[in-house]
């Protein structure tokens, strides 16, 4: 696919929309992204054209949905770099994803858990709970300066402690950065822990292959990645596996069961109790097929142009505070920031009331980091390839202006 | 404050239209937190302030300014006068019912007045105490 940016937003709905004489400008991608119509489409073919189960009916209608499921998910497979298709399991999301290994390792008491001091709190408070209710002890390795992770410390105290496991955020939802994935695995692995990551935040960013990272762990959602709510995968090598229990049992995920025994079926069948999200499996499809045509260069390079100009812009803003390194080729497409005088709701508020822009504002689930460095929020501007500079212009004049309101 | 204020109105509106009720009810949860001196949770108080600081600052960006930095003051204005006003009227109606005019002292004055309105001495307790010095 060329790059053209105005013919690529037009796939997009929500951005030929209107109000008030003016477009929307969407900069909330990190929450959720724009779904092109590509992936709309093929959610309303499944209910038109199939809307049946998979897995458990002969009719052909049950045998097409299943096929096309099992298609997607050879899909995901090669899309990050997965050995087979047996190693992904569908979710509902990275949280769902996170709490399927949290709940379903077998962890025993005085097991070690190490995560970084600016997790979301999918990737926090699973371990917390296990803290209170399996007596396993969790670390949290700090970040150094500008919020950059610390290898030095990393490796000192993990041959210190000895974790089981290392479960990081990849990409900080908070700021932006990648932590050094391949180091951490390397050194994680020396130590004998396993390691999870988040990547949430980043495979809709940059290009991943979990077999050449060697990562054990991998988990993401679709609704972050032009796909569906309710869509998301957890990636585990194919001998862990078979090591981790179901979160949910029922339906679907059983081989054969009688009164007093049941049988489970093999994985990634085992996990995926009920009937699953089909349309949306049918739209994350799509979504991986339009990200692999789009390329993950055209993405990356948008991104940092349209960061580079908001973070020169703000730099120069005297109240405002960048969280994270200044760097914006190390913050993905995140600019975090907040101002002097100013709750960072007050800030979201009136740049969606003066121009229908789309930014986060508080704590974007990431509450202890805030709490630790005393902070109320943040608002968050978080870019996708459907951006523009048009759009990036627009949101510094009405920040200046919104900025103007406390002089 | 003005919570206090769009609690009133909304509670009002919402016993003709339903989609007032939830705002109503946002404002109440808020009043009850700035009683305590709490921000509100629901951020309703916020949502008012940008709401009209946009609309001003479209018009003119001096006057956004201007009630951005005064917006306590111009609520506490607004509620006292709101406040005022209701008691000025609940005056009204009630001697309305009483004295089938809402100004018994001049009943001319006051346009829904019923016919065969008029002060009574012996009714009217302003009069009488007056009478009575």
């Amino acid at each position: 696919m060329n790059f053209d940016v105005e013919k690529i937003r037009q796939d997009f709905p929500l951005l030929r929309k209107f109000l008030r004489g003016r477009p929307y400008i969407y900069f909330d991608n990190a929450c959720m992204t724009l779904r092109p119509q590509s992936v709309l489409g093929a959610e309303k073919d499944y209910y038109e054209q199939q809307s049946s189960c998979a897995g458990r009916s002969i009719h052909k209608l049950s045998e097409e949905v299943n096929h096309r499921i099992e298609q997607v998910r050879k899909l995901i497979a090669r899309f990050i770099g997965a050995r087979s298709e047996k190693e992904i399991i569908f979710t509902k999301n990275t949280t769902e994803s996170l709490n399927l290994v949290a709940r379903g390792w077998p962890f025993n008491e005085g097991d070690r858990i190490f995560t970084t001091d600016k997790e979301h709190n999918s990737n926090l408070i699973p371990w917390l709970v296990l803290a209170k209710e399996k007596k396993i002890i969790h670390k949290i390795i700090p970040s150094k300066e500008h919020n950059l992770f610390d290898l030095e410390t990393f490796k000192e105290l993990i041959e210190q402690e000895k974790p089981r496991l290392v479960s990081f955020g990849l990409t900080s939802n908070l700021d932006g950065v990648t932590i050094p994935a391949k180091e951490i695995i390397k050194i994680s692995h020396q130590n004998g822990a396993y390691v999870m990551f988040d990547a949430a935040q980043t495979i809709p960013h940059q290009k991943i292959d979990v077999s050449e990272l060697d990562v054990d762990f991998l988990a993401f959602s679709g609704h972050k990645m032009l796909g569906p709510t309710a869509t998301g995968a957890l990636y585990a090598k194919k001998d862990l596996l078979e090591q981790l229990q179901p979160l949910i049992a029922g339906g679907g995920a059983m081989e054969n069961s009688f009164y007093n025994k049941y049988q489970f079926l093999p994985p990634p069948q085992r996990f995926e109790a009920g009937l699953q999200n089909y349309a949306g499996i049918y739209g994350l499809g799509e979504a991986i097929i339009y990200l692999e045509e789009l390329g993950f260069d055209n993405i990356k390079k948008q991104e940092l142009e349209l960061n580079k100009f908001i973070t020169e812009a703000l730099s120069n803003m005297a109240p405002i505070k960048l969280i994270g390194p200044k760097d914006p080729s190390l913050r993905s497409g995140i600019i975090s920031f907040y101002a002097d005088g100013f709750d960072s709701r007050e800030i979201a508020l009136m740049v969606d009331q003066l121009a229908n822009i789309a930014i986060r504002s508080g704590q974007h689930c990431v509450h202890s980091w805030f709490n630790h460095h005393r902070l109320s929020g943040s608002a968050r501007v978080s870019l996708y390839f459907y951006n523009t500079l048009e759009e990036a212009k627009i949101f510094v004049e009405t920040l200046e202006k919104v900025l103007k309101l406390k002089r | 404050m003005i919570c206090l204020a769009a609690l009133i109105i909304f509670a009002i509106l919402g016993i003709f239209s339903v989609a007032y009720r939830k705002l109503a009810k946002e404002a109440f949860a808020c009043v009850l937190r700035r009683m305590s001196f709490r921000p509100c949770e629901s951020r309703f108080d916020l949502k008012v302030k940008t709401q009209i600081t946009s609309s001003l600052m479209k018009r003119s960006e001096k006057l956004g300014q201007f009630f951005w930095k005064y917006f306590e003051v111009f609520s506490w204005i607004f509620v006292v006068l709101f406040i005022i006003s209701t008691l000025y009227t609940a005056r009204g109606v009630y001697n309305l019912i009483r004295y089938k005019t809402c100004d018994p002292q001049h009943p001319q004055n006051c346009f829904i007045s019923q016919p065969g309105a008029s002060p009574s001495p012996t009714e009217c307790p302003i009069q009488q105490f007056q009478n009575l010095k």
